[in-house]
């Protein structure tokens, strides 16, 4: 008995000294980034398991706030960090600094039987601002405009409002989804639906043109695709230790090839 | 002069534009632009990818920032990079008449000029300029209506500029400001309309707010403040005023209501009556009810709302008007319209009643178009139409009386007004 408690005393000291010695990450942000966020800890803890990295969603607000008020090592958004959360960092003596670690294009998808394939972007800002409600009105048959929208917590709501709709309002009968996929499946699954998807979910949707330009790897880099937008990780000042760690892995080779694998345009 | 030799090696263009960058990013003194001239050039050449261009011009678009805004960057002063300007020009057309045929039509306008800036964190100071009338007292030259930033044409007359306000705000909790100096109208309380406190009055004191989330749909605000009215003389203490005010908000879906009691103490009594505008021979204690009620998407996408303010002098002792108590004022109001004027096409129309008796508050201190300030019954209707982001046009028209209903006014002013 006496050999038992000691045994166990013994492990419950190894676990605790383990514990405090062990390095951990956290982060938190952008439900955008979250597969590659997650895929890349994996990865990292898989090859170094003194290294324990958490990775949360929440939104990139969630995570901006989340590293201003210094709760988590890298914040994840999709979209580029606020001028009033740049000065609400400065105040808490947080010095947000950007890394890019992909570029994302947001497709606008429609429901396969759909035969419009090409919008401009007055087109688009109509359809989901709630000025244009059927489809004979943009050269397609007569049959009912049904949006499909990101909830307004999302970062990719919110680029795709800055971007597409010049920050105006959807349109009140918008049918809002909580994910990608979500709008992937609704968008599929509606007849004369249209939606806005990360690239990476276009996969079997289609895809419309705007202004004669498709979402793809080339044209989200080269600026052409007009909704694009970086994916960014931030960190309080130049990243240090174990969070450098972390962003040189998604920056290098491997780390890229994670980014496309998750559907995302990596920048190599 | 050619820098990369064709058929180099790709690593060395590649550590070459590494370097590159890292001196132009670690430089802070080139401009984003000519990062990203440059990142273009060495992508178009293939020295780098058009993803790694991507990344040079945005990291370092997002470093500029990122030092503009937290104060950093070594070309300017911090106040100065913090500097804002806001302000607006009005121009209006004025005409009132009464019943004993008197009237006038009056060509005005009112210019206003807003500085801000943070010189250290969690502080701010504030000023602005604006047009008014100036008067002279003794050897002195002062604001001769404190309750109006208009400058009525005439002979071609310069309109004279003075300053507004003046203030230093503080920081010192994430939930509480305070403020001291010639503090900007609405700061010292909230209130639905302008029954209690003209809005061109901006109060020469401190006040401090706490602002905090009490639920997700629900916010509290308290509003407190001291106030002088005037110099204390003569071994008298100084002419002056405490607002005590809780202020609490439920949001839900479209509907927002706010609701506010106020305590408003004005020690005039026996204190100077110098100056001009409000009436000081009294003391006065006002509970100040206010209520708000905003329902978003109500009619067509519009905002409607209802909104109210009640004033009740409870001070013992006021003078009596026809032998009756005159210690009772209230305004209730409804709206519809866009939530902005941001463009053309954009609208909102308002209608109140306003029954304000000579003792419910300090007389003058209320909105000085509404029966110059005194005390009167009647209706106000407004519009306003937006023409352009900044630009709008708006009419808004008084029909009001005295109390006992027999000394009627009209007033109607026709008003451009552009915001920058």
């Amino acid at each position: 008995m006496k050999l038992f408690k000691s045994l166990f005393a013994v492990l419950l000291m190894i676990t605790c000294v383990n514990s405090v010695l062990l390095a951990k990450v956290i982060v938190e942000g952008s439900t955008t980034v979250l597969p590659v966020a997650q895929r890349a800890a994996e990865e990292i803890m898989d090859s170094n398991s003194e290294i324990e990295i958490t990775v949360r969603g929440g939104g990139s607000g969630v995570g901006i706030n989340s590293l201003i008020s210094k709760k988590c090592d890298i914040a994840t958004a999709s979209r580029s960090i606020k001028d009033s959360e740049l000065q609400k960092a400065s105040s808490n003596g947080v010095a947000p600094k950007a890394y890019v670690v992909a570029m994302d294009g947001i497709a606008v998808v429609v429901n396969s039987s759909n035969q419009v394939r090409k919008l401009s972007k007055a087109q688009v800002k109509g359809i989901f601002t709630g000025k244009i409600s059927n489809w004979s009105e943009v050269g397609g048959i007569n049959e009912k405009i049904v949006v499909v929208s990101r909830d307004s917590s999302s970062g990719t709501f919110e680029a795709f409002n800055e971007l597409a709709l010049n920050k105006e309002k959807v349109r009140a009968d918008a049918l809002m989804q909580a994910s990608n996929q979500a709008v992937a499946t609704t968008v599929k699954n509606t007849k004369g639906a249209i939606g806005y998807v990360g690239i990476g979910y276009v996969k079997d949707l289609s895809d419309v043109a705007i202004d004669g330009v498709k979402a793809a790897p080339e044209t989200v880099l080269s600026n052409k695709y007009p909704y694009s937008r970086p994916l960014f990780m931030y960190t309080n000042g130049p990243a240090k230790g174990e969070a450098k760690e972390y962003l040189d892995f998604i920056l290098s080779a491997d780390g890229q090839a994670l980014v496309k694998r998750e559907g995302f345009v990596g920048l190599k | 002069m050619r820098i990369i030799e064709k058929g180099g090696s790709m690593k060395l263009k590649g550590s070459f534009a590494l370097v590159l960058a890292c001196v132009m990013l670690l430089s802070g003194k080139v401009f984003a632009s000519g990062v990203e001239d440059l990142a273009n050039l060495l992508a178009e050449k293939g020295v780098i990818s058009y993803g790694q261009a991507q990344q040079i011009v945005t990291e370092s678009n997002e470093q500029a920032r990122q030092e503009l805004l937290s104060g950093k960057s070594v070309l300017v002063p911090q106040w100065v990079q913090n500097m804002t300007f806001q302000g607006d020009l009005r121009l209006r057309a004025q005409t009132d008449w009464d019943s004993s045929n008197n009237s006038r039509l009056r060509e005005r306008m009112r210019l206003r000029l807003g500085v801000e800036t943070r010189p250290v964190e969690k502080m701010q100071i504030g000023f602005g300029l604006a047009t008014g009338s100036m008067g002279v007292s003794g050897t002195s030259v002062k604001d001769a209506e404190a309750s109006s930033t208009n400058h009525t044409f005439e002979y071609m007359n310069k309109a004279p500029i003075m300053v507004d306000y003046g203030y230093i705000q503080y920081e010192p909790l994430e939930y509480l400001t305070v403020r001291g100096g010639k503090v900007k109208s609405k700061t010292q309380i909230w209130n639905t309309s302008d029954l209690l406190w003209d809005g061109d009055y901006n109060p020469d004191g401190v006040n401090a707010t706490l602002k905090t989330s009490v639920s997700e749909s629900s916010k509290f605000t308290a509003n407190a403040g001291w106030y002088t009215f005037g110099e204390g003389k003569q071994g008298n203490l100084l002419a002056d005023a405490y607002i005590l005010q809780p202020v609490i908000e439920f949001s839900r879906s479209d509907v927002k209501v706010k609701a506010g009691l106020a305590y408003q103490q004005f020690n005039f009594a026996g204190r100077t009556n110098a100056g001009t505008g409000i009436v000081k021979n009294y003391d006065y204690k006002v509970v100040n009810p206010s209520l708000s009620v905003d329902i978003d998407n109500a009619i067509g996408g519009l905002t409607f709302n209802i909104y109210g303010d009640f004033a009740q002098n409870i001070q013992n002792d006021m003078p009596k008007v026809n032998n009756e108590d005159a210690v009772t004022g209230y305004l209730a109001g409804i709206g519809l319209g866009h939530n902005k004027l941001d463009k053309f096409g954009t609208w909102q129309v308002k209608a109140m009643y306003r029954y304000l008796e000579q003792y419910a508050v300090p007389e003058g201190l209320g909105d000085s178009d509404a029966y110059g300030g005194k005390a009167g019954k009647g209706y106000e209707l407004t519009a306003t139409f937006g023409l352009t982001k900044a630009l709008s046009f708006g009419i808004d028209y008084y029909q009001m009386t005295n109390i006992d209903g027999n000394v009627p006014k009209s007033l109607c002013q026709f008003d451009f007004v552009y915001k920058f």
